[in-house]
């Protein structure tokens, strides 16, 4: 694909990042790999010594880890829906963001789903899902549902990237497996009108059909929950709950990705403000129907004050148990996030991601809160002299599992970053051709004048 | 009087309290028990079952001690059998045909079981004698009303069996687990016991059912029992149809259908995304 | 105490060496079960011939083989089991969760049939509740199972087959009666239990990363004897039973089931949630103890224990 000089000035600028680390990044890798391998380790000791090892027992049978499992599936919601809609609407100030996005389901599907295998007890046995599969476990649904949408994510990530691969081909660079790699992926893609119109449909295609799926996939696993007879689970509600408590993580999480990647590869130019605002918005907004489902969700279960719904709540709300965690996770982290974005002065970048990670982090105790006090109690008196088998404790194997999570999502990310440029270059580089940041401004101005015009028409015929 | 001496002294004191424990063990043997029971089926298998027990606070099972169970015919004993207790602290003797030939003049048969004691319990011995008799479990059914009738007869005296009468017999339904009782009542001067037929009880998938008759504990007799079978009972049809549900192994039919429409749907879709792909790598000439 | 104990798990979580993170790379091979086949010669047993005499066979033989998997899995044919449990007649005396224990050779904590303590209401009196699985009909823990591990059979029996389950958990919070064990930790496993070939309707042995539950005894049953549970109440609280034959037992005591549950006014636990129970309960009247003689045997701590978590105060 031929590229015009603006776009291989960009290319260059983009290329340059991706074959040198730099010393800070070199000291990030070593300590997401330390991390990492602390995980290994830590799921070593879990293998051999049997899940005694961590601080799941025979109530609270699920703890940290199905807590970050929704969570990665939760933040994975930024790529599909935002990317999704943003495409399908077109848009037009998507494109510095959308592979940032996409990159963040792909990589939060591929680690969330691990965290079930670290909650199974037999791990050796998960080809018997295959051999004896029941369609009306949820889990299965669950398996399906994610396997289908990972598939999904990769495939709408790559033909999202085709462009750019193509113009990656051109690029002499050193390694020979780039130049292999970059040839293999980009389908002898040149830019001629056949295959723009094939390569835009196939995009639209998997732009509409990714945003149903994503929906399915939080639903499904939200059901999980809402299938059980246990208070605080056993909810209607739970599926749409889930779904947007999803979203907003997600665009929480798209924020801080963005500041990061803005602040590491001097992005300035192509992330600007105009896109926190933007995102900063629909965080907002999201956070509001969040705010919203969770007071139907405590309110109902209140005034109805069915034995068990009331034990849950009692939990909540005590200061001795989870009082201060709730706090953070429904109040807090949700108002704050509102407060800031809601009035113009207070938008800054930094404000907007300050808020984005306060959502982030609320949002992850709040599954904590959904799974953990629900486990706690069971419908038959918790008369159990075993202090663990009352309240849940996370081990330090438990801990480690998850910073491993967290860090193994850091470095593919940073490895990712490597290997495609974390903006979508030639779609920017066009889009800024034909203006199209501009073009905003200019339709705003245009539409003001034609307003003030009819204004003055009708003064003038009224006269 | 220092510490150190006194120390001694209780030592000592408690040295003798215990040593005098182990004496008193060894001179004074354990009470011992034996019971035993004479059982007779309907297929006319004869045995009797010994129990043993031991006193230590309480009378408990002795297990692992020799039982012998005797012939006695005329004050002269025939050992028969000489069995181990199991951990019940019984011991089952299964008569040979030989034994049960012996009855002495009065008609009766007379066993001994004996325990000889050892070094730390008592000997224990226990007679039984047993009049032979048999129970006949048999259906009529007058007009509409349907009857079960027993027939209880001692066997041991020639040819023609004596009724048993006036004495009580338990009727009952055998169930898996165990007996319901559903009449206790007295033979009449004919040796005979009619009792109603329970029609509402369930039997198996054609309502057959089997009525047991027993004599218990009885002085003479011991324990006899037979039973019969009627298909008279209410029939338990075995419905067990495979189904398709939530707990079932098939799952319902419209989830399955939605689960292949929706997959399906998605699929085909990736399917095509990757032909269009295929497509641009073909479209590589077009200008 | 609870600070010391921390201590230890941490100390002893940090004293693993790194080759276990190499050692990791064989997870199948790890998971191997910790039975291995017995070395000693094969122990024999005194057996009586139906002939008087005794013979000597080894002791596996005798022990009943249990059936085909196949046949674990569709039930007793005709039967439909059920259980009836008298209040009135419970005094927390424990025995039967000894003789489950007992039975598949199970730990000290581990305890498929659990006795509570409940209370209504404040104003009511307390009694003492076993409660084992209670095999609903609707089983709530058999439709979220995966993988078919637990199901439930023809007779009403829900089993868990161990050499199926993947340890999910699914059907552990899906289960409102907290009836289901998971086997944390590798559980010291007898030589009997070892030699025994494994069988859902035995549960023995267990495995470690699997779920494990009350099974309602289905290969004492087909020896026609009762549930250890049942034989090990020394107040014969307990009654089993099959539906089919209209009859409940605990040993002493027959039943018609039918009679039993309508003249005493027998329950379903919860029945509001529509799992269709096969335990039924007969009311907590005219109780035979009162209920503090069940606190005969334990320490002021417990009884403190017990007294708090009752009802449930707000």
């Amino acid at each position: 694909m031929k590229l015009d000089p603006k776009s291989a000035r960009s290319l260059e600028f983009f290329t340059a990042q991706m074959v040198r680390i730099s010393r800070p990044g070199m000291i990030g890798l070593a300590v997401m790999l330390l991390v990492v391998f602390g995980g290994i380790y830590a799921l070593a000791v879990q293998v051999i010594d049997g899940h005694i090892v961590t601080g799941m027992r025979d109530n609270v049978v699920w703890g940290i880890y199905i807590a970050n499992f929704i969570f990665f599936i939760g933040i994975s919601y930024a790529g599909a829906l935002i990317s999704g809609i943003l495409h399908l609407l077109r848009v037009p100030w998507r494109a510095p963001i959308i592979r940032i996005a996409e990159m963040i389901t792909v990589i939060s599907t591929m680690i969330g789903p691990s965290y079930i295998l670290l909650c199974m007890g037999r791990l050796d046995r998960l080809h018997h899902l295959a051999l004896y599969g029941r369609i009306q476990s949820p889990i299965l649904w669950d398996v399906l549902a994610i396997s289908t949408y990972l598939t999904g994510s990769i495939i709408f990530l790559y033909l999202a990237s085709i462009r750019d691969l193509a113009a990656l081909r051109t690029y002499p660079f050193k390694s020979k497996w780039r130049i292999w790699l970059y040839k293999f992926l980009s389908v002898d893609f040149n830019g001629n009108a056949a295959q723009n119109q094939y390569l835009d449909r196939a995009l639209t295609i998997m732009s509409a059909i990714i945003i149903p799926l994503a929906i399915l996939v939080h639903s499904v696993l939200a059901w999980i929950f809402g299938m059980t007879l246990r208070p605080g689970w056993h909810s209607t509600i739970f599926a749409p709950y889930f779904v947007i408590a999803a979203v907003f993580s997600g665009t929480g999480v798209l924020i801080i990705a963005m500041w990061v990647f803005r602040k590491v590869y001097h992005l300035e130019s192509y992330i600007t403000k105009i896109h926190f605002n933007y995102l900063g918005i629909i965080l907002m907004i999201l956070g509001a129907l969040y705010a919203y489902f969770t007071f139907s969700e405590y309110l109902t279960s209140w005034y109805g004050s069915e034995t068990w719904e009331m034990e849950v709540l009692y939990k909540l709300f005590d200061t001795n148990e989870y009082w201060w965690w709730f706090f953070f996770a429904a109040i807090l982290g949700v108002v704050l996030p509102i407060a800031v974005i809601l009035f113009p002065r207070f938008r800054t970048i930094n404000s907007i991601t300050a808020v984005s990670v306060i959502a982030v982090l609320a949002l992850w105790v709040k599954r904590y809160l959904i799974i953990i006090p629900t486990l706690e109690t069971p419908l038959l008196p918790l008369q159990d002299m075993r202090p663990e088998y009352i309240h849940y404790k996370v081990t330090p194997v438990e801990w480690m599992l998850t910073f491993a999570g967290i860090a193994m999502f850091c470095l593919l990310f940073f490895l990712f970053s490597k290997f495609l440029p974390i903006v979508n270059v030639v779609k920017v580089t066009e889009d800024r051709s034909y203006g199209a940041l501009r073009q905003i401004v200019a339709d705003r101005i245009i539409k003001r004048e034609v307003k003030a015009f009819k204004l003055k028409e009708r003064q003038k015929f009224a006269h | 009087m220092n510490s150190g001496f006194k120390h001694i002294l209780l030592i000592l004191s408690i040295a003798l309290i215990s040593a005098h424990g182990i004496i008193a063990q060894e001179t004074e043997l354990a009470n011992t028990k034996l019971q035993a029971a004479y059982y007779k089926d309907q297929n006319n298998l004869e045995r009797i079952t010994a129990k043993l027990l031991i006193k230590s606070e309480r009378y408990e099972p002795f297990a692992n001690a020799e039982v012998h169970f005797y012939s006695v015919k005329d004050t002269t004993k025939t050992l028969l059998k000489t069995i181990v207790t199991d951990e019940k602290g019984e011991a089952t003797y299964i008569l040979e045909p030989d034994a049960k030939a012996s009855s002495d003049s009065t008609g009766q048969v007379v066993f001994a079981v004996e325990y000889d004691g050892n070094p730390t319990s008592e000997s224990a011995s226990k007679e039984i004698m047993v009049t032979p008799a048999a129970l006949k479990v048999t259906f009529f059914q007058e007009d509409t009303t349907k009857f079960i009738s027993i027939e209880a007869f001692e066997t041991g005296g020639g040819d023609t069996p004596i009724p048993i009468t006036e004495t009580e017999i338990g009727v009952f339904v055998k169930r898996t687990f165990s007996y319901l009782n559903i009449a206790k009542e007295a033979t009449n001067t004919e040796g005979k016991l009619i009792v109603p037929f329970p029609v509402d009880m369930p039997g198996d998938s054609i309502g057959v059912l089997t009525i047991v008759a027993k004599i218990e504990d009885h002085d003479l007799y011991g324990n006899v029992e037979a039973w019969g079978t009627i298909n008279w009972a209410r029939p338990v049809p075995i419905a067990d149809e495979a189904r398709r549900g939530l707990g079932d192994t098939d799952a319902p039919l419209w989830m399955v259908y939605t689960l292949i429409v929706l997959l399906s749907a998605v699929w085909f879709h990736y399917a095509y995304v990757i032909f269009l792909i295929i497509k641009i790598k073909l479209a590589k000439h077009h200008i | 105490m609870e600070e010391q104990k921390n201590d230890q798990s941490r100390r002893a979580f940090f004293s693993k060496t790194v080759p276990a993170a190499i050692g990791m790379l064989g997870v199948s091979g790890l998971l191997a079960e910790a039975c291995k086949a017995p070395e000693e010669e094969e122990e024999k047993v005194s057996l009586l011939a139906p002939d008087g005499k005794l013979v000597q066979v080894s002791k596996s033989s005798i022990s009943p083989q249990p059936v085909s998997p196949q046949e674990a899995r569709e039930g007793i044919p005709g039967k439909k089991f059920v259980m009836v449990i008298d209040l009135a007649r419970c005094k927390n005396a424990r025995q039967c969760v000894a003789q489950c224990q007992k039975m598949h050779n199970q730990p000290a904590e581990d305890e498929w049939i659990k006795v509570f303590l409940m209370q209504d209401s404040e104003d009511t009196a307390p009694y003492w509740f076993p409660k084992p699985c209670f095999h609903c009909n609707q089983p709530p823990c058999v439709k979220v199972c995966p993988v078919g591990a637990t199901y439930k059979r023809t007779d009403g029996i829900v089993l868990v087959d161990t050499d199926r389950c993947i340890g999910c958990k699914f059907c552990m919070t899906a289960c409102p009666y907290s009836s289901r064990v998971f086997q944390w930790k590798e559980a010291p496993k007898s030589a009997e239990s070892c030699s025994q070939p494994y069988s859902p309707e035995t549960s023995v042995p267990s495995r470690v990363g699997t779920v494990g539950k009350c099974d309602f005894c289905p290969d004492m049953a087909r020896q026609g004897k009762l549930p250890g549970c049942v034989t090990g109440c020394p107040n014969g609280v307990i009654f089993f039973g099959d539906k089919n034959e209209d009859i409940v037992s605990n040993g002493s005591e027959s039943f018609r089931f039918s009679e039993l549950v309508h003249d005493r006014a027998g329950y379903h636990f919860m029945a509001e949630l529509g799992t269709e129970p096969n335990v039924y309960y007969l009311p907590p009247v005219d109780r035979l103890f009162d209920y503090e003689k069940g606190f005969n045997d334990l320490s002021d701590e417990q009884v403190e224990f017990y007294k708090n978590s009752v009802v449930k105060k707000h």
